[in-house]
């Protein structure tokens, strides 16, 4: 082994090091490296890398991977054109292909009235239809810790494991981002607790009944402010995007500056998105902070996002008989059953007016994005700020983004419509921008958009709706006599005779 | 001459996703094509990991990957078993990153001075570390980087996804002793960069 050259050497210490040396070979390595420190010590450290190497960190799987690559798939045979494959003696068979699409297109130009009756009809369908089922609130059963866990982070869990959240970005420029996210290992939050907070800042026990009262008041507005419909929609209250900062200002103008300090850390040492500013200003007194506490809602606007559209739109109901299921819904909740909550919820149906107004200026453009693990709503908040809570003592430490449009590239890598798109909803029209391959947009049809399976299956898994269904078939199987679940049942056949949506036609791949 | 194909299919009672690689290759060129789940659901996550490995870029994993299986689901009715499948793939992903690669004219070949004054960089950079700190991966996987494509695959392939030298000569269609020679000179420039950051502790 002393005769070998370095280059030798190394092939040897690397078979070494992989345990591709027979065992007669191991032995005179091993008898060579206990004479030679050095070498054995670069042996160590080979043996070390591999093995660092070996236990190298994994990305995160990704649970959309097979449906986005179903949609990829599927595009790319779309695509497929066999032009390419028409042999030099079919050129006089394409020429009369070309004369039979002009034709085609001249009768579908002629025929534009009618695209346009029936797009009049669709919007007309959709608009009628948004939210006209059953609707319940989503958080009815939110403790104090939770709700101070929002005002902190800006995040509500959706599922009870934690693992899904409601999450609430705004910033300085009235840019808010509502967003559906899921959490893995590390980044599930750990609890926060109340107590732990009080203790933290150092606040008295009279501080704490304060603190407390805050965190209650608003548990009661968070409870109205999403609200998932039957037909698989979920309404977020435009204000929801502003509550939590709300709160964390109210709280703060409820203790001294010490307090302040502490809590300015507390928010930095949580990674928190906002920071008190006015550390220095003295309490304000219990009284006068109650009094200054809006009446929520404020306005009638809600983000919307059904299977089929999303828009910012007005809705007037009863919030009063929401409220009070919410509160009679969290107090029974574990005895309660869902039908029974449903049963509740249509009688206040009396209080839903029915029929959207969707208005129309620029700012009630809404964005959907999605990424691995989220679903993305952005928008920009237009409802009226006022009082101390908006921007007197919290200020925000992240930036939204201006989700901006697509690139035809991106496009083109993403490859999935139903994402890659942009909605607009106004007076005349609801519009809903594709962008193709070539990089033009067209209008594309509603219904489109409706037989997206990667857009129902978002919806299954983030909000409770799916385990509604749920509920409503085991009842339909059990046969047990509920007098509105049946007329419920009925109104929903009604509804499907009615739509006669055409079924997708799903390619093999999805029939899993 | 090619070579013999000996098929696994002897699994017709188990569930799909139980059957082996060639038992659903053999039912996805009879026609069914819904079968193409399990070998995705089977593999996407070492197919993602090896994308990640290559290219240290989270970004682009899953496009990437996607376009990978999308490869694979167009070659599969072609498949004939001369491999295993799972080399085969690996292989289509190696060759679709080299793709990629020069794509973004990414051009990593440089010569072993270069990587002498890349890993004096590398120190000015790096603090000392040693085998037990949390950050000895981000450490190696960086100086790993640092390596030209044709020293760094076969150590990806062989410490990263415990591949043996015959599956790695196979997927980077070269021979045996090419892998354990580009193993050993990889080594001994990934041991250039690294060692001084080693030695200072």
């Amino acid at each position: 082994m002393e005769q070998l050259t370095k280059k030798e050497l190394e092939r040897i210490l690397s078979l070494y090091v992989d345990g591709e040396l027979d065992s007669a070979e191991v032995k005179k390595m091993q008898d060579y490296l206990s004479t030679h420190p050095q070498i054995e010590r670069e042996v160590k450290f080979l043996q070390s890398a591999k093995q660092s190497l070996s236990h190298k960190k994994k990305i995160l799987p990704n649970e959309w991977f097979w449906l986005r690559l179903v949609n990829k798939i599927e595009i790319r045979r779309n695509l497929r054109f066999p032009f390419l494959m028409i042999h030099r003696s079919s050129i006089s068979l394409a020429l009369v292909a070309t004369v039979i699409i002009i034709i085609i297109g001249g009768v579908y130009i002629k025929d534009a009235p009618l695209f346009h009756k029936f797009f009049k009809e669709k919007k007309e369908f959709v608009q009628n239809s948004l939210l006209s089922g059953n609707i319940f609130p989503l958080f009815t059963n939110l403790t104090n810790d939770d709700v101070l866990h929002f005002a902190l982070l800006g995040a509500l869990p959706i599922d009870s494991s934690k693992k899904t959240e409601l999450q609430v970005k705004n910033d300085e420029n009235k840019r808010t981002q509502f967003e559906i996210v899921k959490k893995f290992g590390s980044q599930i939050p750990k609890a926060i607790s109340v107590s732990d907070f009080c203790n933290n800042l150092g606040v008295t026990a009279d501080q704490q009944v304060i603190v407390d009262s805050i965190l209650g008041t608003y548990k009661q507005k968070l409870q109205t402010a999403v609200l998932v419909g039957e037909n698989k929609e979920i309404a977020i209250h435009e204000e929801l995007g502003q509550m939590n900062r709300a709160m964390l200002s109210t709280i703060a103008a409820s203790l001294e500056p010490v307090q302040k300090m502490r809590f300015r850390k507390y928010l930095n040492d949580l990674n928190a998105p906002y920071s008190v500013i006015a550390v220095n200003d003295p309490a304000i007194a219990p009284k006068v902070i109650f009094s200054r506490i809006p009446e929520y809602p404020r306005t009638n606007r809600y983000v919307i996002v059904s299977k089929d559209t999303v828009g910012i739109a007005e809705m007037k109901m009863n919030v009063d008989s929401i409220r009070d299921i919410a509160y009679k819904s969290s107090v029974r909740l574990r005895h309660i059953a869902t039908e029974k909550m449903m049963r509740d919820l249509a009688e206040i149906q009396q209080g839903f007016e029915q029929g959207i107004t969707v208005s129309g200026n620029n700012r009630n453009e809404v964005r959907l994005h999605s990424t691995n693990n989220a679903f993305q709503i952005n928008f920009e908040s237009s409802f009226p700020t006022n009082d101390f809570e908006a921007n007197d003592n919290v200020i925000s430490r992240v930036r939204v983004p201006v989700v901006p449009l697509p690139t035809a590239n991106e496009f083109e890598m993403m490859g999935d419509s139903a994402f890659i798109m942009e909605m607009h909803a106004d007076k005349s029209v609801m519009k809903i921008l594709k962008r193709l391959p070539s990089g033009e947009f067209r209008l594309e049809y509603i219904d489109s958009i409706k037989q997206s399976p990667r857009m129902k299956l978002l919806f299954k898994s983030n909000t409770k709706e799916y385990l509604f269904d749920q509920q409503l078939q085991k009842h339909k199987k059990s046969e047990e006599r509920l007098i509105d679940l049946d007329s419920l049942l009925r109104e929903d056949n009604k509804r499907r005779d009615v739509q006669q949506v055409p079924k997708h036609q799903s390619p093999k791949l999805y029939e899993m | 001459m090619a070579k013999t194909a000996v098929i696994n299919i002897n699994n017709a009672n188990l569930p799909n996703n139980q059957k082996s690689d060639d038992a659903l290759i053999v039912m996805f060129q009879s026609g069914d094509q819904t079968v193409f789940r399990y070998l995705v659901e089977r593999y996407q996550e070492k197919i993602r990991n090896l994308v990640y490995s290559i290219f240290s870029e989270q970004e682009i994993v899953d496009d990437l990957a996607q376009e990978i299986f999308i490869k694979v689901f167009e070659a599969l009715p072609k498949f004939r078993f001369e491999s295993s499948f799972y080399t085969w793939l690996y292989r289509i992903t190696v060759n679709k990153c080299r793709d990629e690669m020069r794509k973004r004219k990414v051009k990593r070949f440089f010569t072993f001075h270069h990587v002498e004054q890349t890993s004096k960089i590398a120190i000015e950079n790096l603090k000392p570390v040693t085998f037990d700190d949390e950050n000895i991966h981000e450490v190696i996987e960086e100086s790993l980087n640092k390596l030209p494509d044709k020293y760094r695959l076969p150590i990806i392939l062989k410490d990263v996804d415990g591949m043996s030298y015959d599956e790695i000569a196979e997927i980077l269609k070269c021979e045996v002793g090419t892998v354990k020679s580009r193993l050993s000179r990889g080594r001994t420039m990934l041991k250039e960069i690294l060692m001084p950051l080693l030695l200072l502790t």
